[in-house]
């Protein structure tokens, strides 16, 4: 089992490297550090421009190559680069990464452990009213893009908030600012409720599908059929065998699984403006900030990496198969 | 519903072509109410603004912003134009969207698994590291790298982007068929008579993948769909003077809570869409599955 | 017959429109072995999970079952479930799908005690599974093993020990050793035999092999079409069937003993859904009249005074033994063979050990095939013969992907390996290689036309000349031209067999390498293919190498016969010479394994050791060592050779016969004699 983690960790190592070398040359050519030196009136003068392009290493004059090995030798040693505003990238994202995952965190826990145990009631009670319910619930959600579901409930606190003439849900940005001691995490805590929902309920809809077919493709297999043999009944063979057996096509889809959690995360945390990756990534793209973009991108496939090999680990205590 | 009812069967008994899975498509009543629905949709899309006497662009000095009426039906947005019109053009829009960047999607992931899975060797090693590489980066992230650039070239530029970042996955699932095809008795045979990569493809490999492609360029419009509102939504998609369901619901967002018909109408439309299309597309994966399963 | 253990009256099961199970009455007595015969679609399966409460959603189930005079049809699931285990036990075909994949095994075989007694200690229950490790014969450490970390016949001992742990009273077993070697075969149904009479269970042995069901029933039932279309004691049945199917069944199974003519029956096995009315077997019955297609006849007994055998037919009594009646000899004019068309020489192939599906990368190799040489001359049949990981397709393989490895192969005298490209391909499309499963080797989306055209087209034959040429192809292997318009999920299994040997016809090859041809056919129609490819061998010179592990298909078709084991090649003689005195250990003890469609003759017996020692096969010595009676039973200095010196063919004083073993030559005749006769 070591040896097939150790395995999956110099994959994910490479893939890391690779991913942000990708990130790096995309930003630098898709984004124009000039960008926020033009229509100035007066023009800024070249000086200062080759100045600010010589901080952050972005001067397009400079080979694209040399541009890169420049930014990765920078990496060797810690350092993501200097963005337009002349704060060091790493700080930055290192501030914006901790708002991320606290969500992403909280919101995949909840989101993965609800949505299996919604799966698993709806194939056991299959065609009865929760797996109805659950299922069309989910086909819906899964329809409606995240910033839809997180508008859907900022409409819903504000009503909330009226009608109890008080903020009992806090919902813009991360806190309020002058709390202090429990107050201030009680806040933050109220802060968080809203994001984490409209993150959860996509994951749920997305997960209870997964768990469900899973299961309802045990169900029909002679697994099911072996475990009634031994005296189950329809309902204990599926839970006691077929939970785990259906657990474990899933935890193979974990790199896009992974991906697709943080880009949820992503977009509810832009819906709510919290100042976390995303926005960082947003402003990058629209200040033309090469360095913090591939920063992000950088940080962004390392943590899809971490979380896939969460899941490989998973998977590995799951199914003895891999155990080798 | 009474007459799809009795038609459903005899539809199948009728096209029945080889491998069953249409005929349990037509038998799904998923797939019905799915078609239905996006029948309406389309056609509505189509003949709608003939029902409704304002366009999209057009100036209601006499009406800023006030809800739905028998003037608007829809309402209008704070310079008077009409929404019921304007969503519909983005209605249309939004599923061009879908239209153009799903087929691609698929057609890419089609050539890409069937390659990699046939040719083998350093040829499928190299592909797979890049499908790898796509999906280390969220598809949204890279949307969002290369938003400047396709803020210049338009909304074709968009789609075919967003087909870029949506092949990786199906294309390893028809790498994993190709692969389970090449082992198959017709494949090798055709490969001990001489059969070119591309011959296996075209006869063997994708014919047999039919079914699997369609599910997933139907599944694929709705995911484009939701993609192209999502970056919209947040000012890097479609950009004016094109309209989509995604800059409507990026103008309405802000006034949910106090003109709630800017964000509820094109928000409706867009979940009514996806979900049409999503209905159509898992019960073609759904007949799929339950061949594979019954063998 | 006391008090009957099962009783099954007027069962019926439907899916559906689908009427599966068409009223079966069967009654059991405690500790009595009921074998149940038939063919695909005969209902075997639908019934035997009727019995056990097992079938699949959709599916009803009308009639009684009792077991031990509790009625089971219309109980709720908790009901059977608590019967499921003490009652009831189930052996399933295939134990790797059964036996959840994520468990120990040892836990697997404690489950169903925990879950009939609750109050069972961990310490009672592990002396338990000891108990039942014991009675299959298991080693106590398989205990910790996963079911894919265990052989097919060490997991099949696991499904029996999971099904006695409750001491079940009806021991149900649903194909039980269909997926297993011959040689594994017999160890596990004597497993299967041991336990069951250990606990005094009574057996239902459902199988489509009339040889297993011959070797170890007391009683034997043959179903068709739904029904039970005869029923008598065994020794009874097989030596005067009375329904015209029972006969056609026994006279189209090859018999390993001797090379008769097979008489295959007309037609194909019946589909549920399609049922005419009147008896099942009508449309294929050569005896059939206009009052068998209206009403189905009922099982009635023999003779008054014969209530032990059953048969449903109208026409009892008034039909003798000339249905299907077996046609003379064959006397076929055939030239000695010719220059030999395919020499393989000191072939080795090793494979790859791939770590699993997600390393990439080799954790080690297997030598799968080990200095193997292989001759097929102009107009004959060679079979190649030999057990699951024999090495027999790999050798196969090699001829058409021709991987680089050590050894050569020639076609028509030339080195495959040394042609130039555009000689190499003509060369290998003068061999063809007709595959093992016919579904699994046509394209559902072709039609069967385009399916036989395929290789022509790959040739850049012109198209007129190919329409004629798929014709021509049809015809030959007994299907009209007409039928190249269907789709291959349109066709019979048989049908579709056929087509896949018209398609390696079609290019009108030097050599027809033959992969299995009749594994997964039913009886009835792998006699009609059989015979077609021994009508092709006598009047069409038909050059063949035949890979198979059945002896039946060998003795029916082959000229000579070479017999594979772990890699290598163990003994090579004329088929004649090879069934009548087998010499290597191994070939007695696979001849000794295969099951007989005969009570009368002894019991398959398993002569070589169990598989649960099989350890890595050694690569120095002997592979065979570790299973061989000769080698356990041999002094010291002769094991010493054994495990250092991997014995090489050598001649005998049979010309035509070649053996590798050290002992061969004088070997103590009474180490390789089957055990004795247990089934009296």
């Amino acid at each position: 089992m070591l040896r097939y983690l150790a395995r999956r960790a110099a994959n994910a190592l490479v893939l890391a490297l690779a991913a942000t070398c990708l990130g790096y040359v995309l930003a630098s050519v898709a984004l124009d550090p000039l960008v926020r030196f033009r229509g100035n009136n007066p023009p800024v003068p070249d000086e200062q421009i080759r100045h600010a392009l010589a901080i952050t290493g972005t001067d397009p004059n400079t080979p694209l190559a040399s541009r890169l090995w420049s930014w990765l030798s920078g990496l060797a040693h810690g350092s993501l680069g200097t963005s337009v505003d002349n704060r060091p990238v790493t700080s930055e994202i290192a501030e914006r990464a901790g708002t991320s995952l606290q969500l992403l965190v909280l919101g995949t826990v909840l989101g993965v452990g609800l949505g299996v145990l919604v799966g698993v009631v709806g194939a056991v009670r299959q065609h009865r009213w929760f797996d109805r319910v659950t299922t069309q619930g989910s086909f819906v959600v899964l329809a409606t893009p995240t910033f839809v579901v997180a508008v859907l409930l900022m409409v819903g606190a504000t009503r909330l908030n009226e009608a109890a003439g008080r903020q009992v849900i806090r919902f813009t940005g991360q806190y309020t600012p002058g709390h202090e001691g429990w107050a201030a995490v009680t806040d933050r805590a109220s802060h968080l409720v809203l994001p984490t929902l409209a993150l959860v309920i996509g994951l749920v809809a997305a997960f209870s599908r997964y768990q469900r077919a899973a299961m309802l493709d045990v169900l029909g297999t002679d697994l099911v059929r072996g475990a009634r043999a031994m005296g189950h009944t329809q309902r204990s063979a599926l839970v006691r065998h077929g939970v785990r057996v259906a657990m474990v096509p899933m935890s193979t889809l974990a790199v896009y699984t992974a991906g697709m959690v943080l880009a949820g995360a992503t977009i509810t945390e832009l819906a709510f403006s919290w100042h976390g990756m995303g926005e960082y990534l947003l402003l990058a793209a629209q200040r033309g900030d090469v360095n913090a973009a591939a920063g992000t991108v950088a940080c962004t496939a390392v943590l899809v990496l971490v979380l896939g090999m969460v899941a490989d680990v998973l998977y590995a205590w799951l199914d003895p198969r891999v155990r080798l | 519903m009474t007459t799809t009812n009795d038609v459903r069967p005899l539809l199948a008994s009728v096209i029945r072509p080889s491998g069953g899975v249409w005929s349990r498509v037509l038998t799904s009543r998923q797939a019905w109410v799915g078609a239905t629905m996006l029948l309406t949709l389309a056609l509505w899309a189509l003949v709608g603004p003939a029902l409704h006497p304002w366009d999209a662009t057009y100036v209601d000095l006499a009406a800023f912003g006030q809800g739905p009426s028998t003037r608007h039906w829809f309402g209008t947005n704070d310079i008077g134009q009409d929404v019921y019109a304007q969503v519909l053009v983005g209605l249309r829009k939004s599923l061009l969207v879908g239209l153009v960047a799903a087929p691609v999607a698929t057609g890419l992931a089609a050539v890409v698994g069937a390659v990699a899975g046939l040719a083998g060797g350093w040829v499928d090693r190299a592909l797979m590291a890049a499908v790898d590489l796509m999906l280390v980066i969220p598809a949204f992230y890279l949307l969002v790298l290369c938003s400047p650039v396709l803020a210049r070239a338009g909304w074709p530029a968009l789609a075919l982007a967003i087909a870029a970042l949506m092949w990786m996955v199906m294309a390893r699932v028809v790498r994993g068929q190709t692969r389970s095809l090449r082992e198959r008795g017709f494949v090798r045979a055709a490969c001990f008579s001489g059969a070119p990569l591309w011959w296996v493809a075209v006869r063997h490999v994708w014919p047999n993948l039919a079914s699997l492609l369609v599910a997933d360029v139907t599944v694929g419009v709705g995911t484009a769909v939701l993609m192209e509102a999502t970056m919209s939504y947040f000012g890097i998609g479609v950009r004016v003077p094109d309209v989509s369901l995604g800059t409507l619901l990026a103008a309405g967002g802000p006034a949910a809570a106090t003109r709630p018909w800017l964000f509820f109408f094109p928000a409706l439309a867009l979940v009514v869409a996806v979900c049409a299309v999503s209905l159509v597309g898992d019960a073609v994966r759904d007949a799929i599955d339950a061949g594979g399963a019954r063998g | 017959m006391g008090e009957p253990l099962l009783d099954v009256t007027d069962l019926h099961v439907r899916f559906g429109e689908a009427s599966a199970v068409r009223g079966v009455d069967l009654r059991m007595s405690p500790g009595e072995v009921v074998g149940l015969v038939g063919e695909s679609g005969a209902g075997k399966s639908a019934f035997v999970c009727g019995v056990v409460g097992l079938l699949p959603r959709g599916a009803t189930m009308t009639g009684s079952v009792r077991l031990d005079r509790t009625e089971l049809v219309g109980l709720d699931d908790r009901a059977v479930s608590a019967l499921r285990g003490p009652g009831v036990a189930m052996v399933f075909q295939d134990p790797l799908s059964v036996l959840n994949p994520l468990r120990r095994v040892g836990t697997l075989v404690a489950e169903p005690l925990h879950l009939h007694d609750r109050s069972l200690s961990r310490h009672g229950a592990a002396t338990r599974v000891d108990e039942l490790f014991h009675l299959v014969g298991l080693p106590s450490g398989a205990q910790q093993a996963f079911a894919h970390e265990l052989s097919g016949g060490m997991r099949q001992r696991v499904g029996i020990a999971v099904a006695m742990a409750c001491s079940p009273r009806l021991l149900v077993a649903d194909e039980p050793t269909t997926s297993l070697d011959v040689t594994v075969q017999a160890q596990v149904l004597d497993v299967l035999d041991t336990a069951r009479q250990a606990s005094g269970a009574g057996l239902l042995l459902v199988s489509h092999d009339l040889g297993v069901v011959a070797g170890w029933a007391d009683r034997v039932a043959v179903m068709y079409g739904g029904r039970i279309v005869e029923q008598a004691q065994a020794d009874d049945l097989f030596a005067s069937p009375q329904m015209p199917y029972t006969t056609g069944l026994l006279r189209a199974v090859p018999d390993p003993r001797e090379a008769r003519r097979l008489v295959p029956v007309p037609g194909d096995p019946p589909v549920a859904a399609y049922l005419a009315p009147g008896c099942a077997f009508a449309p294929r019955c050569p005896a059939a009249q206009r009052r068998c297609t209206r009403t189905d006849p009922p099982l009635a007994p023999l003779g008054t005074d014969d209530t032990s055998h059953l048969v449903a037919c109208w026409r009892t009594g008034e039909i003798g033994d000339d249905v299907f009646a077996v046609p003379p000899p064959r006397e076929p004019q055939r030239p000695a063979p010719g220059e030999p068309v395919l020499e393989i020489r000191d072939l080795h192939v090793t494979h790859r050990l791939d770590a699993g599906v997600w390393r990439r990368g080799r954790r080690g190799q297997v030598v799968a095939v080990d200095d193997v040489s292989v001759t097929v001359r102009r107009g004959e049949i060679v079979a190649l013969v030999g057990e699951s990981g024999a090495g027999k397709t790999s050798t196969v393989e090699h001829i058409f992907d021709g991987t680089p490895s050590p050894g050569t192969v020639r076609v028509l005298g030339q080195d495959l390996a040394q042609a130039a490209r555009p000689e190499r391909r003509r060369l290998r499309r003068t061999v063809q290689l007709v595959a093992q499963d016919a579904t699994d080797a046509l394209n559902p989306r072709m039609t069967v036309g385009a399916a036989i055209a395929e290789p022509l087209v790959l040739a850049r034959v012109p198209r007129p000349e190919r329409h004629d040429r798929v014709a021509e192809a049809l015809t030959t292997v007994g299907l009209h031209g007409s039928d190249a318009t269907a789709y291959p999920h349109q066709l019979s299994g048989g049908q579709r067999r056929r087509v896949t040997v018209a398609r390696a016809l079609v290019t009108n090859p030097e050599l027809v390498v033959l992969d299995e041809p009749v594994a997964g056919l039913d009886v009835s129609v792998a006699a009609g293919l059989l015979e077609l490819l021994a009508d092709l061998r006598d009047t069409r010179g038909l050059t063949a190498l035949v890979v198979t592990h059945d002896l039946a298909v060998v003795r029916h078709l082959a000229d000579r016969v070479a017999v594979m084991a772990v890699g290598r090649l163990v003994e090579e003689a004329s088929t004649e010479a090879l069934f009548t005195a087998p010499t290597h250990p191994y070939t007695r003890a696979l001849l000794a394994a295969v099951p007989v469609p005969d009570p009368t003759a002894p019991r398959p017996a398993a002569s070589f050791a169990p598989d649960t020692e099989w350890t890595t096969p050694t690569t120095t010595g002997c592979r065979l060592a570790p299973r061989c009676p000769l080698f356990a039973n041999a002094d010291p200095d002769q094991q010493t050779l054994c495990r250092t010196q991997p014995p090489s063919l050598v001649a005998t004083h049979d010309p035509t016969r070649t053996v590798a073993c050290h002992w061969c030559s004088t070997p103590p005749d009474d180490l390789v004699q089957p055990p004795q006769d247990q089934s009296t």
